[in-house]
């Protein structure tokens, strides 16, 4: 009953009216301002640090450096990354901190009584650095002369996490091949371009406790990473997210968490008991926060001539930069997707992640699938021209369906619908009635729509991408419902929801409200939810990996199932907490044997319809239809919202988002030079098709959505391209000026 | 620091023969202050409320385009739109709404960027910068005018009045085209103007300027050779191959010196097609922005 309709978000009004608080808008009476340094070195020994005169500024409360960090270290899987950078520390930290190894370390906390004075401060910091050779980028810090970023990590080289899988006999399957398409692909970055920069508001709460109000992904996890670097117990630090203005993925590592944390530390160790805040501006956000994974693949697939494939070899290579993020687990998504959805009897694949003094490569919606999708998708596309064989078709033969074994040698989770969504994308898409001949387009805005110079195309690509963190993470979520009622009443007439998952903008909030309105049989306006304060709600995970939807839901049918049990036995009000534990997964096995890495997956397709002016290399996109199986809908509209988003979101990742990193600084930190895609520039129209093949395992048979449309647009895109053109394309952003050049190079136009 | 927020001409002046420059709408200025490219001046005196700069009028066969004028105002002025009508495409081009109910024509020119979007329709329509102190106004052809990027020939007391520009003959059209990456909010990769004036079929007269391939924005040189031959396929390829062989563009994180020059030959060739269109009596509508469906409307011309 409250599942399926386009339920408004109730956050909507205040948001498009200017009225909801997001963490940065938030202003405490007696509020000091927290500034981060950076240290803008790529690579660098710090040799002298002198805060004395920036202390000496007027309206400046402290300066604070590696020297007053307890714990030097943090990181989301791996503790890498110093806190801050500095020739004296505290000996707890494995992670050498006299080094800056990008030009976002952070150097030194300013509080202080405004900006402008932080800002002084800031400048009068004095400190010497003595260079150390540059490792820019994947083919630097493989060389055999590389220096050694990261000394205190096990692998003792740059290439420090390594996957493997060993499935079949690859050789055979090349030997009996009748033809092999194969392709290096160069990936590139990609900013996540959020609306709401970072923020902090950080004070000491009734309790005594460190707090934090900020926006994230993952409450509980901001707080562990918060309280290791403080050197506290978990229970002395809150972490409360308010509104929040867009992640990612970009939100799941610490940006200002620990620095403000450590600044309200200093504050409460001095006496002082005073609310501070810290707001990055746009660049600082660009420079300091972690990116899409730049890469490279190279590929062989080995196949017969009716299109079957026999065999994939593959080697990637991701540049995770200067510390590891969520490198590991990025590399592991593109090692299960670099080779597609498809039944692959034989495959050797080598997956590495490299680190450079590059900004980090971290999680962003899709975690690595993107990248792998990119390949699988661009070779199957190849094997459907050297085959002859219809792109769709081609898919038809090749896809994963209930039983199969998937790429890493056992039987995939039950639930496989790809094939219903290949066929349902195809339909929508017309994909057998031929393309109608030129669509005049505007390449720009200043002439009117011609077809004289240009060409159209459409293409083919879809995609699987897993649900939950896998790979052995020992996931769970946690929720509590509180049913409560009129004294003597024999049903509740209403439930509190307490519940930690963060709402990014995706609508999170709306949906668990609406699974507890079922999962209670109440209506929808008589849950009363409390979200995303450590202090009122146990563990849901991060809003990441698709997963939250579907562990939370989990989540909340136990809990509804448990306070409906405590009101049957007469409790007033009655209480049901539950904690979601999902079927195990394993880690990759390091010699590639067969491992159950995942308990879900999502499927989708897409179709995409284009025009390109072949004189200035200027791509329109007419049409889109994606094809997801999303199991089962929650929230009609928030589900299209997940789609489309996505697909403009990788509209800019393949058309216009160019970030460029020269010797290891990103040279572009704004939206005047980082180019997202504008309402002037998005697909004409995008059309949702909705599949609700029930994930026998979800909540209500939902499926993890909101990553997976996002991953075949680049390869489709690509597709429309080579359709039109004849060109394949084994890099991207596809800029006027990259299309053109490949053009120029070619005989399709002079 | 000081702000002085003038409503005459003569407090502008004044202001600004005590050492004070001038800001209209700051979308250039500010802006550049903020990301550090520029340290805002010390006195500062506001032209924005000064109404005789906010007027475009024809006097005896010239047109005189306030500095005050916005882009939002061109775009939608009758006078602009009709009789010059390059200005008015490129005046749709700048930024957003936001930047174009601010910024003005008088903004763009002074700021001297070689990308600016008004900067080359105004030079193939012959306009003159009025500079103005208390002591009196002379006229300086942008050619003059713009000596490399962000320098003007303008001295530090000159306020721009005004741009001056004969009223075209009939049988006349201009056009501007921009290539950009994205439609709004962008800047010119490259860009080209065209004036042309057609007897029949044939030119009569051509001019053509370009945008971003060059310190200042810069004129195309010897076009007279097309005059008198028919406004053709042939005719605006002799104009494309001129547009690339003078352009002297540079590679940077927006696009490589090579695409630069073979798109500014597109470019030079689409501006000078639609111009003929216009000057042969047809209607291009002036692009506000043709993304968004806005502008194609006539009633939206005042
Ligand atoms: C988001 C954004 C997008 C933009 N997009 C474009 C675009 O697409 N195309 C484009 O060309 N520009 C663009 N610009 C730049 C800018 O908006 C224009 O150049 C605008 O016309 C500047 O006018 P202004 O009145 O704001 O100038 P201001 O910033 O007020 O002044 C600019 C300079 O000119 C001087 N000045 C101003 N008026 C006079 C005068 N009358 N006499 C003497 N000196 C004077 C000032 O002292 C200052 O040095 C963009 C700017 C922004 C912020």
């Amino acid at each position: 009953m409250s599942l399926g309709p386009s339920i408004p978000k109730p956050d909507a009004h205040g948001k498009v009216t200017g009225d909801t608080n997001y963490a940065g808008d938030i202003d405490r009476d007696g509020q000091l301002v927290a500034k981060v340094l950076f240290t803008n070195e790529p690579h660098a020994r710090i040799t002298r640090l002198d805060t004395a005169a920036a202390e000496l500024v007027a309206g400046v409360v402290c300066v604070l450096t590696a020297a007053d960090v307890p714990v030097n270290e943090y990181g989301l899987t791996m503790f890498d990354q110093p806190v801050l950078i500095g020739p004296t520390s505290t000996a707890r930290s494995e992670v050498p901190h006299d080094v800056s190894r990008w030009e976002a370390d952070h150097l030194a906390i300013v509080v202080a009584e405004t900006s402008a004075a932080a800002d002084r401060a800031a400048a009068l910091i004095e400190v010497e650095w003595e260079q150390l050779a540059l490792v820019p980028d994947i083919d630097a810090a493989m060389a055999t002369d590389a220096p050694l970023l990261h000394p205190e990590h096990p692998a003792q080289s740059n290439v420090y996490h390594h996957l493997v899988i060993r499935k079949g006999d690859v050789a055979a399957a090349f030997a009996e091949a009748d033809l092999v398409v194969e392709g290096t692909y160069e990936l590139p970055y990609q900013e996540h371009a959020y609306l709401q920069t970072e923020a902090a508001l950080g004070y000491v709460d009734d309790e005594g406790r460190i707090t934090i109000e900020t926006a994230g992904q993952w409450t509980h996890e901001d707080r562990e990473q918060i309280a290791h670097a403080l050197g506290l117990d978990d229970e002395q630090v809150r972490v409360i997210y308010r509104a929040i203005g867009g992640a990612f993925g970009g939100k799941e590592d610490m940006s200002l968490q620990i620095v403000v944390a450590l600044a309200v530390v200093a504050l409460r160790d001095r006496g002082i008991d005073r609310p501070v805040k810290a707001v990055w501006n746009r660049e600082e956000s660009i420079v300091g926060h972690h990116k899409r994974h730049r890469g490279r693949i190279t590929t062989r697939w080995a196949a017969r001539a009716d299109g079957t494939i026999l065999g994939v070899e593959a080697t990637g290579h991701l540049d995770a930069g200067s510390y590891n993020y969520t490198s590991n687990k990025v590399l592991g998504n593109l090692h299960l997707t670099v080779a597609g959805p498809y039944e692959i009897p034989n495959a050797h694949i080598d997956s590495y992640a490299v680190y450079t003094n590059a900004v980090p490569g971290g999680a962003f919606r899709g975690f690595g699938g993107p990248q792998g999708c990119f390949v699988s998708e661009s070779q199957m596309n190849k094997l459907a021209e050297a085959t002859g064989l219809d792109p769709v078709d081609v898919r038809r033969r090749n896809t994963l369906r209930d039983g199969s074994i998937g790429i890493t040698g056992t039987e995939m989770p039950a639930g496989v619908s790809l094939p219903e969504v290949i066929d349902a994308c195809a339909d929508a898409a017309a994909w057998t009635d031929p393309l109608p001949s030129p669509q005049p387009i505007a390449a720009f805005a200043s002439l009117p729509p011609s077809t004289s110079t240009v060409r159209r195309g459409r293409g083919f690509a879809c995609a699987y991408k897993n649900i939950g963190f896998s790979f052995g993470y020992p996931e769970r979520s946690d929720a509590e419902i509180v049913l409560t009622g009129p004294d003597g009443a024999d049903e509740p007439d209403g439930a509190q929801l307490f519940l930690a998952g963060a709402d990014v903008g995706q609508g999170a909030h709306t949906a668990f409200v609406q699974m507890a309105a079922e999962a209670t049989g109440l209506p929808f306006d008589a849950i009363d939810a409390e979200f995303s304060d450590t202090a009122s709600s146990g563990d849901s995970g991060s809003a990441s990996a698709s997963r939250l939807s579907w562990m939370t839901g989990n989540a909340i049918l136990g809990a509804a199932e448990e306070a409906d049990k405590a009101w049957r036995d007469g409790a007033r009000p009655a209480r049901g907490q539950f904690r979601y534990t999902p079927p195990p997964t394993e880690p990759l096995d390091p010699d590639g044997a067969p491992s159950v890495p995942n308990f879900a997956y999502g499927y989708v397709a897409e179709a995409v319809d284009l025009s390109v002016d072949v004189e200035t290399g200027h791509i329109v996109v007419h049409d889109v239809v994606c094809a997801i199986d999303v199991g089962r809908i929650i929230n009609h509209d928030l589900v299209v919202g997940q789609v489309e988003g996505a697909v403009i979101q990788a509209h800019g990742y393949a058309l216009s988002e160019n970030l460029q990193v020269v010797d290891a600084r990103v040279m572009n930190p704004r939206f005047s030079g980082y180019l997202i895609p504008g309402i002037g520039d998005v697909p004409d129209q995008v059309r949702s098709v909705l599949l609700e093949v029930p994930d026998p395992r979800g909540p209500f048979g939902v499926r993890g959505m909101a990553e997976m449309p996002l991953m075949p647009y680049a390869p489709a895109i690509t597709a429309a391209l080579h359709d039109a053109t004849g060109l394949w394309f084994h890099e991207f952003p596809l800029t006027p000026g990259r299309v053109r050049a490949a053009l120029r190079a070619s005989t399709v136009s002079r | 620091m000081t702000l002085t927020i003038a409503t005459s001409l003569d407090e502008v002046l004044s202001a600004m023969a005590n050492g004070a420059r001038p800001i209209a709408g700051g979308t250039d200025l500010v802006v550049g202050a903020r990301q550090g490219k520029v340290t805002l001046p010390a006195d500062l005196v506001a032209i924005d409320r000064v109404t005789e700069l906010a007027t475009v009028a024809t006097n005896d066969g010239t047109i005189r385009i306030g500095a005050g004028v916005t882009h939002a105002d061109l775009l939608t002025n009758d006078i602009v739109v009709r009789q010059l009508t390059s200005i008015a495409d490129a005046a749709a081009l700048v930024g957003s709404p936001a930047t174009r109910n601010v910024g003005t024509i008088g903004g763009n020119v002074m700021n001297g960027s070689p990308a600016m979007d008004t900067g080359a329709p105004l030079m193939v329509l012959g306009a003159n910068a009025a500079l103005t102190t208390p002591s009196g106004t002379r006229e300086v052809a942008l050619a003059d005018l713009w000596t490399g990027p962000g320098q003007t020939s303008a001295n530090a007391d000159e306020l721009c009045t005004a741009l001056v520009l004969p009223q075209p003959p009939q049988s006349s059209g201009s056009a501007y085209v921009r290539l950009e990456y994205r439609r709004a909010m962008e800047i010119a990769v490259v860009g080209a103007a065209a004036a042309v004036t057609l007897d029949g079929d044939s030119i009569s007269s051509v001019k053509v300027a370009l945008t971003a391939v060059a310190p200042t924005i810069i004129e195309v040189d010897g076009l007279n050779s097309l005059v008198g031959s028919p406004a053709n396929d042939k005719a605006f390829e002799a104009i494309a191959e001129a547009a690339r062989q003078q352009a002297r563009p540079i590679s940077d994180l927006r696009a490589s010196e090579r695409y630069r020059r073979h798109t500014i030959g597109v470019m030079a060739r689409r501006a000078a097609h639609a111009a003929s269109v216009r000057a042969s009596g047809q209607t291009i509508e002036v692009p506000v922005n043709r993304a968004f469906g806005i502008g194609e409307n006539p009633e939206n011309i005042r």
